[in-house]
């Protein structure tokens, strides 16, 4: 489902030339729940822009559900984010005067779905994330892990092929972490793939496989 | 039908709209600055051009009262006595279709007493049809009929001037009034509220209306005389053609005397190229004021786009197009001229309303031109994208990385 191949990603930092990624080849299998750990500066963000399509990389193939995505221009990358991939992001990144339901509802009206449809599925990621009594809310009238609930819903509401989390839990409690990772957990088992990107060992255990990345280069696989 | 209305509900035009509205109601106190440009760039467009086609309306109607409608002879030295008999004006009318009524004017100054008030009254000889091409209208008693004109009846109309110095009474009725050598009967007091040509420059004057022949007669005493044909057109022609006809009659019958023929819709004329010129110069001058608000509007955009990068990365995260966040942006712009230019052309039709009641004893009242509006409307509409186009698509054109990591 997700098919690295060689992916290098070089950024210009002044005159010097950083190397991200380096020649970094991974899969991930549909259904699977893989961790990727590795301190800042590791290029776990930039692995997570280019497995998002929110980044090419400078060298190297990427598939996507046997989609050649280096091809893509960014309107047709737009599409592919909308319909193949969940974000879920450390700092939530929900959009402040929407309410929950709108912003849940926002990645359908992209995707062109009908009103009537769109209730429904909004319905849906609401009670999968148990939030049914706050939807009428603002974001900023809610918890930290609250407004991570959302960002899950909107994630899922469009079931996409691939949920991906970066650092999900990296502003919030341990308390509340919990209820974030069981959530995922509960999401994997109903059968979505969920990639989790994260500098916490603990909250990277839970995951049934483990990436571990360093200096560009994925170091060490470690299976559960 | 029902399916094309679905597609533009699902295709996100609504959206946008409704984002829009939004957007622009999350920030009231920004909004309304904003607007304020083109709120007053509207109001300046409506209003002064509603004031300056209100000011010709009014102005082009005192010309009419003037006496534009028809078509002046004034003879200068001697005048043929033919020229005043009925006889002649109705062979005039039916030698020529352009005239439609013939009227005539034999003015003479002359000295005139009552209750001891020696003064200067203007006497003018008129024929009964004089009254209705004139447009004047008699405040009491009647006005000066055919039999009064053929008869050389010793009777007179005046005016409510000339009843106010002379008798210092209107309801004079019947009473007598001495010119020259003459005693005349008063038989009708005419409505001064005039605003004709003739009327603003005889204004000072007392005068009285007397039948055309006792003027005429060479024995009346008096010390300056004019004589001024008047000719009305007829149904379907203009004051040019009866002016061409009245020349060619009085080239022919009349060429040894001296004629003058003319009429006053030059004035009209100039006048209506000062207003247009008016009309389009503060046209222009609220237009750059437009401009400027178009501008106003492009500065707070691109303000508005630069706070919210961090929205447009994730919007762009989760699927938005460049498109969409163009079109997002746009509307905004377009959207926000749209309500500025609702509230200025409210704005103006209430200030039109209370200009009309100022000015409403003037005879003036402004009116909104429905034109005016549209074109008001249509330029704010192409301000809005003109002015929202480059910040949207600065939005549009953001990198989703750069714009979800912007500012933390």
């Amino acid at each position: 489902m997700i098919d690295l191949k060689d992916i290098t990603r070089v950024y210009l930092v002044g005159e010097e030339e950083v190397c991200a990624l380096d020649h970094v080849t991974m899969h991930v299998y549909p259904g699977e729940f893989v961790s990727v750990i590795g301190p800042s500066g590791s290029g776990k963000s930039t692995l997570m822009n280019v497995i998002g399509c929110l980044d090419k990389a400078d060298a190297g193939n990427y598939m996507l559900d046997g989609i050649p995505i280096e091809y893509y221009t960014e309107n047709k990358l737009a599409e592919v984010r909308n319909q193949k991939i969940g974000f879920v992001f450390q700092n939530f990144n929900l959009i402040s005067n929407m309410t929950v339901e709108e912003n849940i509802e926002l990645p359908l009206i992209y995707r062109g779905m009908k009103r009537s449809e769109r209730v429904e599925k909004v319905k849906e990621a609401v009670a999968a994330v148990g939030l049914q009594s706050r939807v009428h809310h603002l974001p900023t009238e809610l918890s930290g892990g609250q407004q991570q609930r959302v960002a899950i819903a909107r994630a899922i509401v469009t079931k996409p092929s691939l949920i991906l989390a970066d650092e999900p839990t990296g502003n919030l409690d341990s308390h509340t972490s919990r209820d974030i990772i069981e959530i995922f957990k509960k999401l994997n088992a109903l059968g979505n793939t969920i990639l989790l990107i994260t500098h916490d060992p603990d909250v990277a255990a839970e995951a049934k496989r483990v990436v571990r990345i360093k200096d560009g280069k994925i170091s060490e696989v470690t299976k559960q | 039908m029902i399916k094309f209305f679905d597609a533009i509900f699902n295709s996100g035009i609504v959206q946008s709209f409704r984002m829009a509205i939004k957007s622009i109601l999350s920030n009231k106190m920004r909004s309304f600055l904003t607007m304020l440009g083109i709120i007053i760039g509207v109001i300046a467009l409506v209003v002064l051009v509603s004031i300056v086609n209100g000011g010709t309306s009014s102005i082009t109607n005192t010309i009419a009262e003037l006496g534009n409608d028809m078509v002046y002879a004034q003879f200068s030295n001697d005048v043929p006595p033919e020229v005043a008999k009925k006889e002649t004006h109705d062979k005039w009318i039916s030698d020529n279709p352009s005239f439609n009524s013939v009227g005539i004017e034999y003015t003479v100054f002359s000295d005139c007493e009552i209750n001891g008030n020696y003064d200067t009254v203007m006497q003018t000889g008129v024929t009964s049809e004089y009254f209705s091409i004139m447009g004047k209208k008699v405040l009491m008693g009647r006005l000066l009929s055919p039999v009064d004109i053929n008869n050389n009846s010793l009777v007179c109309v005046i005016t409510e001037k000339t009843a106010k110095d002379y008798i210092g009474y209107f309801d004079c009725i019947g009473e007598t009034i001495t010119v020259g050598d003459l005693d005349y009967t008063i038989v009708g007091v005419l409505d001064d509220n005039d605003n004709s040509l003739e009327a603003m420059m005889t204004w000072s004057y007392n005068t009285i209306y007397v039948p055309y022949g006792i003027i005429a007669q060479e024995s009346i005493s008096g010390y300056f005389s004019t004589c001024t044909l008047y000719f009305g057109p007829s149904e379907g022609y203009t004051i040019d053609e009866v002016k061409a006809d009245a020349q060619a009659l009085f080239d022919k019958d009349y060429k040894d005397y001296e004629v003058e023929v003319y009429d006053i819709s030059y004035i009209e004329d100039a006048l209506g190229d000062v207003t247009s010129i008016l009309s389009i110069v503060l046209g222009a001058i609220a237009g750059i004021s437009l401009l400027v608000g178009g501008i106003g509007i492009m500065n707070i955009m691109l303000v508005t786009v630069t706070e919210r990068t961090r929205e447009i990365g994730i919007r762009k995260a989760i699927g938005a197009s460049r498109g969409v966040i163009l079109r997002q942006f746009l509307f905004e712009s377009v959207v926000i001229c749209l309500i500025g230019c609702g509230i200025g052309i409210f704005m103006s039709w209430v200030l039109l309303k209370i200009g009309s009641l100022i000015t409403a004893s003037l005879g003036v009242e402004f009116v909104m031109d429905p034109t005016i509006v549209m074109i008001a409307v249509t330029f704010c509409f192409v301000i809005g994208i003109l002015f929202g186009l480059y910040p949207a698509n600065k939005a549009a054109k953001m990198n989703p990385i750069d714009a979800l990591h912007y500012g933390g």
